[in-house]
């Protein structure tokens, strides 16, 4: 499973930016970056390794036990 | 305020209706059931969604009736769904995005929105509230399709709180969540009773559904019925005879051994064949709604959809390679993609459609079938299914529009988003805005 976003970087950007504008004409709320994150308080929670193997990567992403 | 989005939605039913078509009378309009079913991920059928990937199916599962559904109907290659079932559900009553109705998450009761500070103190993104209940000035499926001279019928579970009636529907079953669903506690896992008749309230659901159809063709009236259904949801239940079938299977006695159980011995959760018999079970009655739609004689005009809310990850037989990244709550392909099936005047039986459809498409698809006018709903994201459904080929702009989800929420996931957009994908990942997302979805899972 590859993630092709920087190959096709204008591609990307293209469709990031008619995303952003949909959310902003039908008024989506939208998150913000915490400015008191804490790394440490937040690997603490039970889900953080899911976040983690499911979360955002570069390039490609190796297959789980159960998707060979 | 509120007065004057009621006043706007009346106003748009009023247009639906001034609209529509005036030859058609009460008695040519078609029949719409939706069979909408809980928690059941794109490879939960034993209908390969995908004629190409074996394992766009469930193996060992038997629904004989779904199966003679996408025999005589259209099955949908690339159907999308919320990654949660009341964001869901919403959707499709009101024919809106997620991002655009506001109602992007469910917490329990108790609680108006789903960020609390105290419990995602530190993380690094500030999650979003979101609606817990319908927009007053939205127009629902029966709103749409009530000037239109249909009765509406939402039967079973309703989740999205508020009261089925004030949108219109003229039976329901209340502001119901999963939990009468559950018909055994919560500490009965270890095995079903005995004397279980009514799992899931699948048998009551479908008889109460049942007596709908009869009393509206009784009235010669055209309706549009939800049922929707308890299953597949977790707390899984089956009658106990469905049971014992699948735990002579031999890939659940594979999975007993592999968990280190045996048939008497497995927890209620964790036992394959209670889920399997949930879905043999819930067949049958999908079964009865068909049998009883042609004792009626209406089998000619009436549409039958089945649709799951939301993606899901059934992870418990031996050998079952999942077909996609991701489960519920994300809105990767697991989380995103459903099984659809329609069957109905007009559509060719087995035939099959590859382009993106969403829930949203659901209201405009059956004001359209209704005789109205899709066009002229306000402020909604769908587009009408019914002239692809009835064999037209699909354009570009179809092919190629966008389809939007937004999850901005940390349930067992983060804040996210997705648009799709043809065989192209972006994801994007609130805490992580560095690292820009996008796929091939001829090539990935």
């Amino acid at each position: 499973m590859n993630n092709i976003a920087r190959q096709h970087a204008q591609e990307h950007q293209k469709l990031f930016n008619e995303m952003m504008v949909y959310f902003e004409k039908v008024g989506a709320r939208m998150p913000k970056l915490n400015p008191d994150h804490d790394p440490e308080v937040y690997r603490q929670v039970k889900e953080y390794d899911q976040r983690v193997l499911w979360g955002p990567f570069e390039d490609r992403r190796p297959l789980e036990e159960d998707e060979k | 305020m509120k007065k004057i989005m009621m006043k706007r939605a009346f106003w748009t039913v009023c247009w639906i209706f001034a609209l529509a078509p005036r030859g058609l009378y009460a008695q040519d309009k078609p029949n719409i059931v939706l069979l909408f079913i809980d928690d059941w991920a794109w490879n939960g059928t034993p209908v390969a969604m995908d004629d190409a990937m074996n394992n766009s199916r469930m193996p060992v599962l038997q629904m004989p009736n779904v199966e003679r559904l996408a025999r005589e109907g259209m099955k949908f290659r690339n159907a999308y769904a919320s990654p949660q079932c009341s964001p869901s559900r919403v959707c499709l009553q009101t024919g809106q995005s997620s991002p655009r109705n506001g109602f992007t998450v469910f917490m329990n009761d108790g609680r108006q929105e789903y960020y609390n500070e105290k419990q995602f103190k530190g993380f690094p993104v500030v999650s979003c509230i979101s609606d817990m209940t319908i927009d007053a000035d939205a127009v629902t499926i029966p709103e749409a399709l009530k000037p239109l001279g249909y009765a509406s019928a939402h039967i079973g579970k309703w989740h999205m709180r508020g009261d089925p009636g004030d949108e219109g529907y003229v039976l329901h079953d209340g502001d119901t969540s999963n939990t009468p669903g559950n018909t055994l506690p919560a500490e009965a896992n270890q095995r079903l009773p005995d004397d279980l008749i009514d799992p899931k309230l699948m048998f009551s659901v479908t008889a109460k559904a049942i007596g709908f159809m009869e009393e509206q063709v009784k009235a010669g009236s055209p309706f549009y019925l939800q049922i929707s259904h308890y299953a597949m949801h977790e707390g899984r239940e089956c009658l106990p005879a469905t049971r014992e079938k699948y735990t002579r299977h031999s890939a659940v006695q594979a999975y007993y051994k592999k968990i280190g159980r045996t048939a008497e011995t497995v927890k209620r959760k964790e036992d394959p064949a209670i889920w399997l018999g949930m879905g043999e079970d819930l067949d049958g009655r999908i079964g009865a709604v068909l049998d009883r739609i042609k004792e009626l004689g209406i089998e000619e005009n009436t549409y039958m959809i089945m649709v799951s809310d939301n993606g899901y990850r059934h992870s418990f037989l031996p050998g079952l390679t999942q077909p996609h990244h991701g489960a519920k709550w994300w809105v990767w392909q697991g989380g995103i993609r459903v099984p659809m099936i329609v069957k109905g005047p007009g559509i060719r039986a087995g035939s099959a459609f590859d382009g993106n459809v969403v829930n949203y498409d659901f209201l405009p698809t059956f004001v359209d079938w209704a005789g109205g006018k899709p066009e002229s709903l306000k402020d909604i994201d769908g587009v009408s299914l019914a002239g692809y459904m009835a064999g037209d080929q699909p354009g570009e702009p179809f092919l190629n529009r966008n389809l939007y989800f937004h999850y901005p929420h940390y349930r067992d996931s983060l804040p996210h988003s997705a648009v799709v957009s043809g065989q192209r994908k972006l994801l994007h990942f609130y805490e992580r805005p560095d690292i820009p997302m996008l796929f091939d979805l001829s090539k990935a899972k």
